[in-house]
């Protein structure tokens, strides 16, 4: 039983120190110093147990011929690992040799080559809606070529007519006819405006201009491409619509800016109707264009347009009379709004109620 | 054979591993020379048959020959040849107790029944009556002997590497495959154990070691 217990931290100590506990100088430095008499005493034991048992068990010889055997064993293994180490090559140099790292890298590269060229699915995916969208461009605009073709064939037909008309006609017209030419020149010049038009239109309007077209049949025509019609007063189709015919349509549409106090949309509307080769289309555009003089001040220039009325229609003097009684509206901006067709009429007084009677054109 | 930088400087046993195994047969032999005695020594004191030894220490060295391939540099030479002498004493002790023949624990036969049952081992010196120096000398061996055989087998091949070997704690460590803190509190227990066995003969022991020292000195 061993004297006394150590501690820890002895115990750690003295399991440093059997390092080099067979060491003389070791052991010496470690007993100069160990604190602990205990840890000295115990380290010195050790080392007579060593000593001790070195004497006691000697180190023994290998008895001789033990190891021929083996030494001539090693020499037979020293003798064959040269050759066999030459013929087997490492699995590196075998597989240099071979062709496995050759194939390797091109079906290596072959697979990058695939995998980069490969049709990127995602592009094709993100092509096709630009794709479809330049469809739906190409329908739109085909719609609105439409559209706008829809007025060029009753114009192509205006065309047609006009052409064969030529045979047909009567001597040259006078010079209405060759404003009609001019306006038909004019029109044609105006695609733009006509296709922006149409675009803006609602496919009910397309047929009103295809039916202006084909009211306005004599519109662009050859001159002499109609006969003249002696009375150029306008047979109303109807009472107080008036005669059923698109170019009328302008008219009224200028009046009904003028009675609104719009002078410049009317200005624009008379302007259109002043291109008519019908002279009492005219003489009212020219009434209209003086009424809206007149309502800005501009007497003179109103009693010119006036005049030039009186020489186009004779009887158009009781329609100027009858309008500058009416009791002049408010003048207003001109709006770029879509005026309808079936707006109401303006709240107004008696008076002019019953002026507008009078006049068998206001629709 | 592979030269060392410094020719005075012998190789290690790693190199001359790696010289045997690319044909250096002297290599070997210089490996052989270096650690037979160790080696048979602690085969010797582990199975305590000299014939048995011999024929243990031949199965290591052909085992290290035909293991050549196999070696790394990454392992120490010592480490790796006692390990596999470890491993053949381990599988010797298992061998030797299925064995018919007399172990150190087995009874003694031809005695009586009335006499109390010994075995070979207890037999072995632990007669305590003797302290005559020169007279204790053989007794003194045998007695530690048995008391190197009686400590257990992990102390008893740590205290037997340390002392035939000269191996360090590390090295043990690295071959019994533990960490060499507990080495060293295996080779603390045997040295207590042995401490403890030689209690009575201490006075003989410290005055046989003052002999030696001045024989030496």
């Amino acid at each position: 039983m061993a004297e006394g217990s150590l501690a820890p931290a002895e115990l750690d100590r003295l399991e440093d120190a059997l390092e080099g506990l067979e060491d003389d100088a070791a052991l010496e430095r470690w007993l100069t110093v160990e604190p602990s008499e205990t840890v000295r005493e115990r380290l010195t034991s050790y080392r007579s147990i060593l000593d001790a048992t070195r004497e006691a068990m000697p180190i023994e010889e290998v008895p001789s011929g033990v190891l021929d055997g083996v030494i001539a064993e090693a020499q037979r293994a020293a003798a064959v690992a040269p050759v066999a180490a030459a013929a087997k090559a490492s699995w590196w140099q075998r597989m240099r040799g071979s062709y496995v790292v050759p194939a390797v890298a091109l079906a290596g590269t072959a697979v990058l080559v695939l995998w980069v060229g490969q049709p990127n699915e995602a592009g094709v995916t993100a092509t096709a809606p630009v794709e479809l969208a330049e469809g739906e461009a190409s329908r739109s605009r085909a719609k609105l070529d439409e559209t706008v073709d829809a007025a060029a064939p009753a114009k192509e037909e205006a065309a047609g007519r006009a052409a064969p008309a030529p045979a047909a006609q009567a001597p040259p017209q006078d010079a209405e006819g060759i404003k009609g030419v001019e306006l038909g020149a004019t029109l044609e010049a105006r695609p733009e405006e006509d296709a922006q038009a149409q675009q803006e239109v609602t496919p009910d309007v397309v047929p009103e201009v295809a039916s202006n077209d084909k009211k306005m049949g004599t519109l662009g025509e050859a001159p002499g491409t109609k006969p003249v019609n002696a009375d150029p007063k306008p047979t109303p189709t109807t009472g107080a619509a008036g005669p059923a015919n698109g170019r009328w349509d302008i008219i009224s549409r200028g009046d009904r800016a003028r009675q609104e106090g719009d002078c410049i949309a009317a200005r624009d509307e008379y302007a259109v109707a002043l291109e008519d080769d019908d002279p009492a289309v005219r003489a009212r555009a020219f009434a209209g264009l003086g009424l809206c003089d007149a309502s800005m001040g501009a007497t003179a220039s109103a009693d010119g347009n006036f005049e030039r009325a009186r020489e186009l229609d004779g009887e158009i003097g009781v329609f100027i009379d009858s309008q500058q009684q009416r009791k002049p509206p408010r003048s207003k901006k001109r709006s770029k709004s879509k005026r309808k067709a079936s707006r109401p009429a303006p709240k107004s007084d008696t008076n002019n109620a019953a002026l507008d009677q009078l006049d068998p054109f206001n629709p | 054979m592979r030269t060392p930088a410094d020719p005075a400087e012998p190789l290690s046993d790693e190199d001359l591993m790696e010289s045997f195994r690319t044909g250096d047969a002297d290599a070997f032999e210089v490996l052989v020379m270096r650690h037979s005695r160790g080696l048979y020594n602690f085969l010797l004191r582990s199975v305590h048959v000299p014939a048995r030894a011999e024929e243990l220490l031949q199965e290591v060295l052909l085992r290290v020959i035909r293991s050549k391939e196999r070696y790394r540099r990454s392992a120490r030479f010592t480490t790796w040849v006692y390990t596999i002498a470890r491993n053949l004493c381990v599988d010797e002790s298992r061998r030797a107790r299925f064995r018919d023949h007399e172990s150190l624990d087995a009874p003694l036969r031809g005695r009586s029944p009335h006499e109390s049952s010994s075995t070979l081992l207890s037999t072995l010196s632990t007669d305590k009556s003797r302290p005559d120096l020169r007279a204790e000398t053989p007794r003194l061996r045998e007695r530690l002997n048995g008391a190197v055989l009686r400590l257990p087998a992990d102390q008893r091949e740590v205290f037997l590497m340390r002392l035939m070997a000269g191996m360090s704690f590390r090295e043990i460590g690295e071959t019994v495959g533990a960490p060499e803190n507990t080495v060293k509190s295996r080779m603390r227990y045997a040295l207590d154990k042995l401490r403890d066995e030689l209690d009575d003969l201490r006075q003989v022991v410290c005055s046989l070691v003052a002999t030696e020292g001045l024989a030496h000195g």
